[in-house]
């Protein structure tokens, strides 16, 4: 009696699981991969934001010869390279040494923990127009230390010249990503069982050797999968330099996601647009897989440690 | 010995240098933005730059609101419309994800492996990756402009993360309970209502809080996808008036702080959470 019962139970609390998970999957599986294959079929047309509600005409790679023989694409795409790189390494590098650094239970890295998520979660506007204001060369706050100590005579406009506008802008990405890193790395170190570092020290250990012995081998998936999460992001960051620069000065601060902003919704060329889409699709798509081994990876290890 | 120990003391010495150095990165903008939202136009425009006021005053903040040669003539509406789209899109959003989560979590479906190692991936493509079929396609909707077209990209982008939450909420909540209140005659609906969700509050309103203040700043559909004035976002009326008035920071750091009050009151119930949820890792 009670064994049908229970199985009955399951039985139903199965078709339950199914009516609560496949109707919502399919809808954002459905959207997902149709606006990803839309996106293909857009970029092998020549759509305009003028004429976007006819389906174009097939031409096949011609908007993609277009597309790459673009000067500014070129820039663009070294743009991203150096965006991406200079961020994800400055945010992964101070992430660590921050995080270690907070990982003690002292006051001061109780406080600073406290204050290491606001930049995260603010709004990416907010941040942006902050910075600009603090690059201002009149009264920026940036300006004025350099000045102040001695490295600038008068306010440099960092965001204005075509050689530092990246940088600039990317230190303000960095900015905001790397105490969130930083809080999950001393997250990480905290979940350390003592008694390594009991053994540790047993057998001589300097503070050196126990970060390179103890800790790094004990958070060295959570800084990949961390680190592959912040470069995703990093490469996907439209607001920062829409905000500040708009990519310029010509377009010298221009990353991918704001040339597909730009050329979709300036200039009109939506097929043009949906070319890079298609492009940043695939080196999204190499990172992503990436960033699921690296998880299935530590998810193994995690069960492995237990 | 003696060496030793003095090594020891200078590098404790060193650490806590840095890591003030690393706090003070961090605090010295949020800061320089709070202070600037109580300074006078005055204070705000004299060079060289006051970091203390000469005279505190709060007219900034009634400026965002009402001053009609600034923002203030649309500012709530922008603050209507966003708190409507963000109310909107998380009430669904936390269904959806609850729904999703939950089935996962219960029932070891045939695929259901894989469905969260799609979610997983799919949540990564959240960003503005895919905004500009996006925007055709809500074009040839009909919807662009409208705050429909914009709720509807949110919650297919938002929600394979709130699944995922919900996924490891539901993990550790036991079954038992649900099998005792099935025997007591309730159906696994029934069940679930009952006994699961006031269960789970917590972890729901999680879930909520997020896509809150996910929708609260988000900036690239918001820009692709609405037009009209009147239609817009906060995130997008505070980028417009950056661009067009450069010397009213103390308006725009008035108006950022309005803007980053609801978040910092969020993050107050929320901040475990987002460390969990950013250490994938810690996810299971």
């Amino acid at each position: 009696m009670k064994m049908s019962k229970s199985m009955t139970y399951d039985q139903q609390q199965k078709r339950l699981s199914q009516i609560f998970v496949f109707p919502g999957f399919l809808l954002i599986m459905f959207v997902m991969i149709g606006v990803g294959l839309y996106s293909i079929n857009l970029s092998f047309r020549d759509v305009e934001l003028l004429n976007r509600s006819s389906a174009g005409s097939f031409v096949g790679f011609d908007t993609y010869r277009t597309v790459l023989e673009k000067e500014e694409t070129l820039i663009t795409i070294r743009n991203s390279l150096v965006w991406v790189l200079t961020g994800t390494s400055a945010v992964v590098l101070l992430g660590i040494l921050t995080g270690y650094l907070l990982s003690d239970s002292s006051r001061i890295a109780r406080l600073s923990r406290a204050f290491m998520l606001i930049p995260w979660v603010m709004p990416g506007v907010v941040v942006a127009g902050l910075w600009k204001w603090m690059y201002n060369t009149q009264n920026g706050l940036i300006n004025e230390f350099f000045v102040s100590i001695g490295i600038l005579d008068k306010g440099f406009p960092f965001l204005g010249t075509p050689e530092t506008a990246l940088i600039a802008s990317s230190a303000v990405i960095i900015w905001r990503l790397f105490p969130m890193y930083a809080l999950g790395i001393s997250a990480s170190i905290q979940s350390i069982d003592t008694s390594h570092y009991e053994a540790g020290r047993v057998d001589g250990m300097n503070t050196w050797q126990e970060f390179t012995f103890i800790i790094l081998p004990h958070i060295k998936y959570q800084i990949m999968t961390m680190g592959i999460t912040n470069l995703i992001w990093i490469m996907n960051n439209l607001v920062f330099i829409n905000v500040m620069t708009k990519g310029g000065p010509l377009y010298y601060s221009e990353i991918i996601p704001v040339y597909m902003f730009k050329l979709g919704f300036q200039y009109g060329k939506l097929s043009q647009a949906a070319v890079v889409t298609v492009l940043n699709l695939l080196i999204l798509g190499i990172f992503c897989t990436v960033y699921f081994f690296l998880y299935r990876k530590s998810q193994k290890s995690d069960q492995g440690g237990k | 010995m003696n060496t030793k120990k003095t090594a020891y003391m200078a590098a404790k010495l060193l650490k806590s240098l840095i890591g003030i150095v690393m706090l003070l990165i961090v605090v010295i903008p949020l800061l320089w933005l709070v202070t600037a939202g109580f300074k006078t136009q005055a204070d705000i425009q004299r060079i060289p730059i006051k970091i203390f006021p000469s005279q505190v005053t709060v007219k900034p903040f009634i400026d965002v609101w009402f001053d009609r040669t600034g923002m203030g003539s649309l500012w709530f509406r922008y603050f209507f419309n966003t708190t409507k789209i963000a109310l909107i899109t998380t009430v669904f959003v936390i269904s959806l994800g609850t729904m999703i989560g939950y089935g996962l979590a219960r029932y070891k479906l045939r695929g259901s492996s894989v469905i969260l190692n799609v979610l997983l991936i799919a949540q990564l493509f959240s960003g503005p990756a895919l905004m500009i079929p996006v925007y055709v396609v809500i074009s040839k909707m009909g919807l662009y402009d409208t705050h429909t077209g914009l709720i509807l990209a949110y919650l297919v982008f938002q929600t394979p993360f709130a699944a995922w939450l919900s996924y490891s909420n539901f993990q550790n909540l036991p079954r038992e309970l649900e099998q005792a209140a099935f025997l007591d005659g309730c159906s696994p609906l029934g069940a679930f209502i009952r006994v699961t969700l006031p269960l789970s509050r917590i972890s729901i309103s999680t879930v909520g809080l997020m896509s809150l203040l996910l929708t609260w700043s988000e900036y690239p559909y918001s820009a692709a996808l609405l037009e009209n004035q009147r239609n817009l976002t906060i995130s997008i009326g505070l980028a417009r008036f950056i661009s067009a008035f450069n010397i009213y920071w103390n308006q725009m750091a008035a108006a950022s702080i309005i803007v980053g009050l609801p978040i910092l009151f969020i993050l107050v119930f929320t901040q475990r959470y987002f460390v969990q949820g950013m250490m994938a890792g810690a996810i299971k």
